[in-house]
Order: C-alpha cells, then sequence, then structure tokens
C-alpha cells in the first residue's frame, strides 16, 4: 500500500516536472555525443595528436597555439580558404538567381504544373554521392554527352573536371544542380505568402510589371532571400560530398577547398592536432554566420 | 500594351523557363539512368544513343560483386534504427521547448547551431574518440553519429508541427483530469501524427544518404552504400556501367519518396527552414 503511495507520488513529482523529464534524454545525448566530441576537438588541437600518438594519449604533448599557427600560415590552408570563398560565392549567386527565376515562373498557374513540380525538387532529395557519380558521366572529356552537346553549336571539348582553370567552376555549377531546387521551393512558399491588395493598387496606378516587381515583390520578399541565402552560405562551406566524389580535390588541388584540405590533414595525413585546430576555426566561421541567421529568423 | 496581351507573354515565358529548368534538372539522372541499361559496346560511342537494346549486366555485376548483400543490410538498419531512435527522443525534447518553453531562446538556438555544424567538424573527434573506445568499423558505433547529425534537425523540426497544435485542446485534456504525460502521449502525439510522419521520412533519407560518418568511421564491416558507391570511381579503371547502375540503385529510394510523399517534404522542408 505504501510502495503504491510513493510510486503515485515519484509519478505525480515527474508529471509536475515533465518539462525536464522530456527534453533530458536529448539533453544527455547532445552533451555526450556533440557538446563532448566538441570541447575535445578543442584538446586535439592544443596537442601534438598525429597518427603515431592517437592511441596513447600519455605520449601527447601540450602545445599551445601552435597548431593554429601553423594552419593560419599554411599557404595550402589560405589557398583552400579563398577557394572556398569563391565557391560559396558563386553557388549562392546563381542559386539565388535562377531559384527566384523558377520560382516567378512556377508562380503562375502554368499547364501540368502537379507533373513538373516534383520533377524540379527532385535533385534536392538525391543522394550526393549519386550526384557526384552521375555528372562524372555526363561531364567526361572523351565521351560524355555534354562535349557532345556543345559540339553540334561549334564549342571545342573541354576537361571539364581536369583542367585546373575550370574545374572549379564546374563543380560550382553542379552544386548549383543540386542545391537550386531548395531555394525555389523557399522562395515560391515567400510569393505565396505575399498580400495582393499592393499590385492591385500599383496597377492601378498605372505601375509597369518591372517595376511592381522592383518596388513591390523585391522589398516584401527580402526576408525569405535574406534567411534562404545565409542557410547557403553555411551550406555551401559545409559542402563535401559532392566535390569530394567529383573530383577529390583535384586536378592537384584545384578544387580542394576548407572541408576537403581538413580531411586530407586528418585522414590522408594523419595530421590529427592541425585538423583539429582547422574544425575549430570551421565552427567559428559558421557559429558566426549561424548568429547573423539567428537575427534575421528573430526579426522575422 | 493590354493586360490580356501581357498575361499570354508572361504565360509563355513561364513555361519556356519551367521547361528548360526541369530539363536541366532531370536530364543528368535520367542519363545515368539509360547508361545503366546500356551494353559495353553502346556506353562510349559519339554521337551517343539514345535506342539501344536494354541489358541487366550492369546491375547484375554490381550485385553479384562480394559484401554487397551485407552493404544494403548495414545502410538499412543503421538508417532505420538512427531515424526511430532520434525520432522519439527528439519529439520528447521538442515537446518540452515547444509547450514549456523549456531553456528559453538559448536551448532554441543551440538547437540551430548544433544542425548547421558541419559533419567534418564533429567526424575527427568521433573518429578518435571511437579508435580507442573501438567503436570504429561497427554498426552501433555509425548509429550513435548518425543520431549526433539527426537528433538537432529532428527537435528543430518538430518544434514547428508542435508549435502548430492549439493549446485549448491540451488544456481541456488536463481539466478533465489527464495528467501531463497523459495529454502528450494521448491527444499531442496524434494530433503530431503527421509532422511525425514528415520528419520520420526525412531522417531515414538523411541517414540513406549520409556519406562523410560511413566514409571516415566504417571501413569493412559497417560499410554504408554511399561509401561503396563513391569506391566505384576510386578504382584504378572505372567500370562506368557499374557506376551508373550503383548510382542508380542509389537514387531509386529518393525518387520515390519524392514524388509519392511530395506534399508533406515540402511542408516539412520550409518548416525547418523559414519558421523561426
Amino acid at each position: 500500500m505504501s510502495l503504491k503511495v510513493t510510486l503515485r507520488n515519484i509519478g505525480n513529482y515527474l508529471d509536475k516536472h515533465i518539462n525536464i523529464v522530456l527534453i533530458a534524454p536529448a539533453m544527455f545525448l547532445l552533451l555526450g555525443i556533440i557538446i563532448f566530441p566538441l570541447i575535445y576537438n578543442v584538446v586535439i588541437s592544443v596537442n601534438n595528436v598525429s597518427l603515431y600518438n592517437v592511441r596513447n594519449v600519455s605520449e601527447w604533448r601540450f602545445v599551445g597555439f601552435q597548431n593554429f599557427q601553423t594552419v593560419i600560415l599554411d599557404p595550402f590552408v589560405q589557398k583552400s580558404f579563398i577557394r572556398t570563398m569563391i565557391f560559396a560565392f558563386f553557388t549562392v549567386f546563381l542559386q539565388l538567381i535562377l531559384g527566384l527565376i523558377t520560382a516567378l515562373a512556377f508562380n503562375i498557374e502554368l499547364f501540368g504544373k502537379r507533373i513538373l513540380m516534383p520533377l524540379v525538387l527532385a535533385p534536392m532529395m538525391i543522394t550526393p554521392v549519386a550526384v557526384g557519380l552521375f555528372w562524372r558521366i555526363i561531364l567526361n572529356s572523351k565521351w560524355g554527352v555534354l562535349n557532345y552537346f556543345l559540339s553540334l553549336i561549334g564549342i571545342e571539348p573541354q576537361l571539364w573536371l581536369a583542367d585546373p582553370k575550370i574545374a572549379l567552376m564546374t563543380v560550382v555549377i553542379v552544386q548549383v544542380w543540386w542545391g537550386v531546387s531548395f531555394v525555389f521551393l523557399v522562395i515560391l512558399g515567400g510569393l505565396a505568402s505575399l498580400p495582393t491588395e499592393p499590385y492591385e493598387a500599383a496597377y492601378i496606378d498605372g505601375a509597369t510589371q518591372t517595376q511592381a516587381f522592383r518596388y513591390i515583390t523585391l522589398p516584401l520578399l527580402k526576408p525569405v532571400l535574406l534567411i534562404v541565402t545565409m542557410l547557403r552560405i553555411i551550406d555551401a562551406l559545409r559542402e563535401f560530398d559532392i566535390i569530394y566524389t567529383l573530383t577529390g580535390g583535384g586536378p592537384g588541388d584545384a578544387t580542394r577547398v576548407f572541408t576537403l584540405e581538413l580531411f586530407k590533414t586528418a585522414f590522408e595525413s594523419g595530421n590529427y592536432g592541425i585538423a583539429a585546430a582547422q574544425a575549430i576555426i570551421l565552427t567559428i566561421i559558421i557559429m558566426l554566420l549561424t548568429t547573423k541567421l539567428i537575427d534575421g529568423l528573430s526579426s522575422n | 500594351m493590354n493586360l490580356k496581351a501581357q498575361r499570354t507573354i508572361n504565360y509563355i515565358v513561364a513555361m519556356v523557363i519551367a521547361i528548360f529548368m526541369v530539363i536541366f534538372l532531370i536530364f543528368p539522372p535520367f542519363w545515368m539512368v539509360l547508361t545503366s541499361f546500356k551494353p559495353e559496346k553502346d556506353m562510349f560511342i559519339i554521337p551517343p544513343t539514345w535506342f539501344f537494346k536494354p541489358t541487366f549486366e550492369n546491375y547484375l555485376a554490381v550485385l553479384s560483386r562480394p559484401e554487397m548483400g551485407k552493404i544494403f543490410l548495414n545502410t538499412t538498419l543503421v538508417s532505420i534504427v538512427a531515424s526511430i531512435f532520434t525520432l522519439i527522443i527528439g519529439a520528447m525534447a521538442a515537446y518540452s521547448i515547444a509547450r514549456f518553453k523549456t531553456g528559453g531562446k538559448p536551448a532554441l538556438y543551440s538547437t540551430l547551431v548544433l544542425r548547421v555544424l558541419p559533419p567534418v567538424v564533429l567526424g575527427l573527434p568521433l573518429f578518435i574518440l571511437f579508435s580507442r573506445l573501438k567503436l570504429v568499423d561497427t554498426l552501433s558505433g555509425l548509429v550513435i553519429a548518425y543520431v549526433a547529425f539527426l537528433l538537432p534537425n529532428t527537435i528543430w523540426l518538430l518544434i514547428a508541427f508542435f508549435s502548430e497544435i492549439p493549446f485549448e485542446i491540451e488544456e481541456s485534456a488536463l481539466v478533465d483530469g489527464c495528467s501531463r504525460f497523459g495529454t502528450f502521449i494521448r491527444i499531442v502525439i496524434p494530433l503530431a501524427l503527421p509532422g511525425f510522419v514528415v520528419t520520420g521520412i526525412y531522417n531515414f533519407m538523411g541517414a540513406w544518404n549520409h556519406f562523410f560518418f560511413g566514409l571516415i568511421l566504417s571501413s569493412t564491416n559497417a560499410r554504408t552504400l554511399p561509401v561503396e558507391a563513391s569506391n566505384f570511381v576510386g578504382e584504378y579503371s572505372i567500370q562506368w556501367g557499374e557506376v551508373s547502375a550503383i548510382g542508380s540503385i542509389l537514387i531509386i529510394l529518393p525518387v520515390l519518396v519524392t514524388f509519392v510523399l511530395q506534399k508533406y517534404l515540402v511542408k516539412g522542408l520550409t518548416l525547418g527552414a523559414v519558421k523561426g
């Protein structure tokens, strides 16, 4: 009897504090498998951890900020950083332009829209590794279908993935192919929620379509455009799978962006301490961008 | 120019853009699938062949590779276990944050920060921890890593779904003497079921498509399908027929899901992306 009462009391107590009870498992999990590894990353970054001593903690030696210094002064890292900026700028810019144009087109009641929509949305669900694979088939310089199509309009065949001068731009195009669907979807959602009154008033006053777009659509769409831009910049900095499958960072180091540089430092060269320092730098950059994103979200 | 002519021009321009985009977006995977059915002799000729006698030899070659069954099983198992586990833990946390404002804005924002963390950043410490705990190349190690990247996103998506359920329904259950936990199980979860379906599918697809953790945390025993597929182009002489076949196998599931559950996925993606 008393046991029953005790159990009921415990039950009532837990029910009263249900907010803590429900969030606790996730908290512990996130602490254990994300926060703790991140802190551990900091530990690795200030020690001389490499392939040779990784399993033997007693041989780790504290080196202070030496790894960070190595990273910042490394010309290869600097180059990969610039490459990442170029990659991010062009992928985000092209995704926005294409996404906006496509969303404007789909905002009209088109014939067969129900069939066209999933076709436009499909890329964003497709496995990034598969994206790398089929673009390699299309871009192949000897028998690829893209060079064949271009030859029909008199353009010389290109070494899309093997020419260091154009490889980065090729990777940008493939990334845009994969990413434009999401941008399209978000902007289409933004367009659907625009009020109709300002347009009616503007057209009565004799405004042209271009003016309506410039002075009504764009300003009203600005918050959505800002958020999707921030999300896409963060995604561009995170990108790994597609580039790894397409070029592996090559030819030479022509497409080796920061994430691939980090991968190479850690898992090909085994310089874990230095790679951890790179990871922390990347984390800080992404966190700063996310703070900006949060500002955008909360002002909305 | 009168209004009707303007409308017609708009319609034509929009249709041209729509068709152009559909071709740009659909042609690459379509061409891979077409290539996967080509016999060897039709694969490398210019101009490319559009009509040929289809063959299954590429698929047979892929499926008869050693350990292919195990790799399929690994990928399916890890994806299912990780996404169901994440859904349960994530739903509890999301409800707590959405209804009781547990942790306030910091909880909300740290979820977002963890959600955008690059896998490369988390991969390195996990790899070193796992090699010390002997979890490298095990399925349980992979499940842990997958949960780490699925959980923040799950919480983020489900907060949006829970916020849409009107509080009055819960209040009336509480007034009728239902416990808070009972309310969560009997009232809230059934109402949020569409959100669970969306998030569950989204998680499963994320796990199925995921590459990086498989790449660094598995080698032979726990290899996943995307990692195996990427090995096809890492070999010295690339078998392009087999590459196109494994690529096609890899995208069957995502493409099917996009078509069948289009509406729900659109809702999930946009909710997760723009709702603050």
